[in-house]
């Protein structure tokens, strides 16, 4: 195996990242703020898929519109998710497994809600590009990897300008450390975090798209939040950064041993990798909310 | 406030349970296709030679709304349509011939369950989905229930109990197994194409891939061609790109990909995406919705086993009735259903006890002989409760997206 083999899986390792980066960050974003795993994330992915499919399919509109039909609903979904699930929750000052409970309870929720409406049949998104791949010489790129990796970057870049440079942000950080105090400041804290949902559930609706286009449609697609969960541990629960950073670790380690050892045995690889990432170093490569995980 | 929220939850349990109780059964009726109530005449005296009375029950375990829904749902058409036919005929020595599906979801669990209730209602033969997944564990339940299990599992586990080498004695596989296609595409591939050397991709947690992977890479490297690598992936994985990559590599003349509609079709594009140029290879899953699912990649070297033709023989006659009802194209699972129900009533037409699941079954070993089917004639091996003599089609896509027949062939099996 020569060069242009390892340097196409170094691409197809990148590829992967990219998408794990995608879910990632909307799932670190949540934890950054209200310190809990949020693994709701997926069936805001999956919902934003369908929301995605209906603009692009059914009605025929391109990417851009999608992604953006795909993040409003999303959003709005994310606030839905807060009112159902974590609201009272944060009214009652409720200990931080609850969150975790019950953002698991709602993920499967949303799934089961889009099973009874369009079963489990796979449907697929229409192709975006002319070009679906890009050739340089022997190696291979496909378009849309390409795309979901520039979106990734540019969207972190736009997260870290809100959330450094602006009162938003400065609100957001200040719940994020303490959000008795933020209220006590004049800050709403419940208003703070419903944002927070909003653009969480906005990053899970391009995640969704994008997921969508890049594999099938069906209600299980968010189910891929577990990725977003282990890049999130590797590279530092809280950290956004770290989440990306995270996941590019994870899918190039992913391809490294399916390379070496076969895709068998890889998952219990990475699950390995992940406890002892959680034994050896828990605040991740970035981290900085160790203390309060859930 | 705690004594509350444990009377609340307390409550909530409660209504939970009594809303499980009161609810409808699922599934529970005989469940229509579009068009279907056209297809099944309402029973009359004279029609359904209700003249002797009664109803013979049998059962029917389909995917209805998991990954295989479509094929399911065809299939389900089929055993209707073959319901349909035969009361109109005069039933089944004048009683009325009854069917109640259920929904197994692709799910082993609720496939063994849907047995267990068709057992439990009184079905005394049972038509099953074309899922090795689902009909493994069947098996082993069917031994103790005695209720003949007749579809298209094709894994051969699904028929002959590993342990033991001995045949599970209510279990019928009407097509031919997956070691059986398996070798057809692999003589195909062989003899046809001319393949020297071939890489294979299945998913390692699906008996069926498996089933098609061991076979299919026994015989091409019995006929000296070389197996440049066998890549496996689990039942979440999506990106197989770096398996494929693996595989290029080696640059086999071909890759043989035998898993699920959903997963073959990212397996393709991706191959595709990456390059790939040779022949992709395929099991009998190649059907709808794969065109759909593939959408934007263009259909190109690409070779599957399809199990009948459509528009000639028997079948004719149910797939013009299907795309006039339905109004969409059929494919063959609509014959697995007929097929199925015709076998069950060839047996049940020919025994002394309608009731006796035990002669039923007794019957449909040793005297599945060619039975007239929507698949042309079927005889059962009793050895293996397999068909003899049956084969299937080579098929390809043609620029349109037609599936297009090259040639039958049998299995040396």
């Amino acid at each position: 195996m020569g060069m242009t083999f390892f340097v196409q899986q170094l691409i197809n390792g990148i590829s992967k990242g990219a998408v794990y980066a995608l879910i990632a960050v909307g799932f670190a974003l949540i934890f950054s703020v209200l310190k809990f795993s949020n693994f709701a994330h997926g069936g805001m992915i999956s919902i934003s898929a369908f929301i995605g499919y209906y603009f692009a399919k059914t009605l025929g509109l391109g990417l851009v519109f999608s992604l953006v039909a795909a993040a409003i609903g999303g959003g709005i979904i994310g606030i839905i998710l807060d009112t159902i699930g974590f609201y009272n929750l944060r009214k009652r000052k409720s200990p931080r497994i609850f969150y975790f409970v019950s953002s698991i309870t709602c993920g499967i929720l949303f799934m089961n809600i889009l099973t009874i409406l369009f079963g489990t049949t796979y449907y697929s998104m229409p192709p975006f590009f002319e070009n679906p791949v890009i050739k340089l010489g022997a190696l291979r790129v496909v378009t849309l990897d390409a795309v979901i990796l520039g979106t990734c970057v540019a969207l972190l870049v736009v997260l870290m300008i809100i959330i450094q440079k602006t009162k938003l942000g400065l609100a957001i950080r200040t719940v994020a450390i303490d959000d008795t105090t933020a209220t006590l400041m004049g800050i709403n804290a419940n208003t703070i975090v419903r944002v927070t949902f909003f653009l969480a559930g906005s990053l899970a609706g391009v995640a969704g798209v994008f997921l969508a286009s890049n594999y099938t449609i069906d209600p299980f697609l968010g189910n891929m939040v577990v990725k977003g969960f282990i890049a999130s541990v590797i590279g530092g629960l809280g950290s956004l950064p770290g989440a990306i950073i995270g996941a590019f670790l994870l899918s190039l380690v992913e391809v490294a041993l399916t390379v070496i050892t076969g895709d068998v045995i890889a998952p219990a690889i990475i699950f390995v990798l992940t406890l002892t990432f959680l034994l050896i170093r828990p605040k991740g490569i970035a981290g900085k909310f160790m203390q309060e995980k859930a | 406030m705690k004594k509350k929220l444990m009377a609340l939850l307390a409550v909530a349990v409660m209504l939970v349970f009594v809303l499980a109780a009161c609810a409808p059964k699922t599934d529970n009726t005989p469940t229509q296709t579009p068009g279907e109530a056209e297809a099944t005449p309402a029973p009359s005296d004279e029609a359904s030679g209700d003249a002797d009375g009664g109803e013979i029950l049998i059962g029917s375990i389909q995917d209805l709304s998991g990954a295989m829904a479509v094929a399911g749902k065809m299939t389900t058409w089929g055993v209707e349509r073959a319901v349909a036919d035969i009361n109109a005929a005069g039933g089944i020595n004048g009683k009325t011939l009854k069917v109640v599906t259920y929904d197994c979801k692709l799910d082993p669990n609720e496939g063994v369950n849907a047995y267990n209730r068709l057992v439990d209602e009184g079905a005394v033969a049972i038509v099953g989905p074309a899922l090795s997944n689902i009909g493994i564990p069947i098996a082993a339940v069917s031994e103790e229930k005695k209720v003949p299990f007749v579809g298209q599992f094709m894994d051969e586990r699904a028929t002959i109990n590993e342990q033991t080498g001995e045949v599970w004695n209510y279990m019928f596989l009407a097509e031919p197994s997956c070691l059986q296609q398996a070798q057809i595409m692999a003589n195909y591939s062989v003899t046809e194409l001319g393949i020297e050397s071939v890489g294979i991709l299945y998913d390692s947690s699906n008996a069926y891939a498996a089933s098609h992977a061991g076979p299919f890479q026994d015989y091409v490297e019995s006929k000296g061609v070389e197996v440049v690598g066998v890549e496996t992936f689990g039942a979440d994985a999506k990106d197989y790109k770096a398996q494929i990559s693996k595989l290029m590599a080696k640059n086999p003349d071909g890759i043989f990909i035998p898993n699920y509609v959903n997963t073959n079709a990212l397996a393709y594009v991706q191959a595709r995406q990456l390059g790939y140029e040779g022949y992709i290879i395929g099991n009998n899953t190649y059907t709808p919705p794969f065109t759909t699912l593939v959408e934007g990649t263009p259909i190109e070297d690409l070779v599957f086993l399809f199990n009948l033709d459509m528009d000639s023989g028997n079948t004719k006659e149910i797939t013009e009735a299907y795309r006039e009802e339905v109004g969409e194209e059929p494919a063959f699972n609509i014959a697995f259903g007929y097929d199925d129900v015709m076998i069950i009533a060839n047996a049940l037409k020919n025994v002394s006890d309608v009731t006796d699941t035990v002669e039923i079954a007794d019957y449909i070993e040793n005297n599945t002989k060619d039975v007239e089917t929507a698949s042309g004639t079927i005889t059962l091996n009793p050895e293996t409760h397999r068909p003899i003599g049956m084969g299937a089609y080579v098929a390809d896509y043609d620029a349109e997206g037609n599936i297009n027949l090259i040639g039958y062939y049998l299995p040396e099996d």
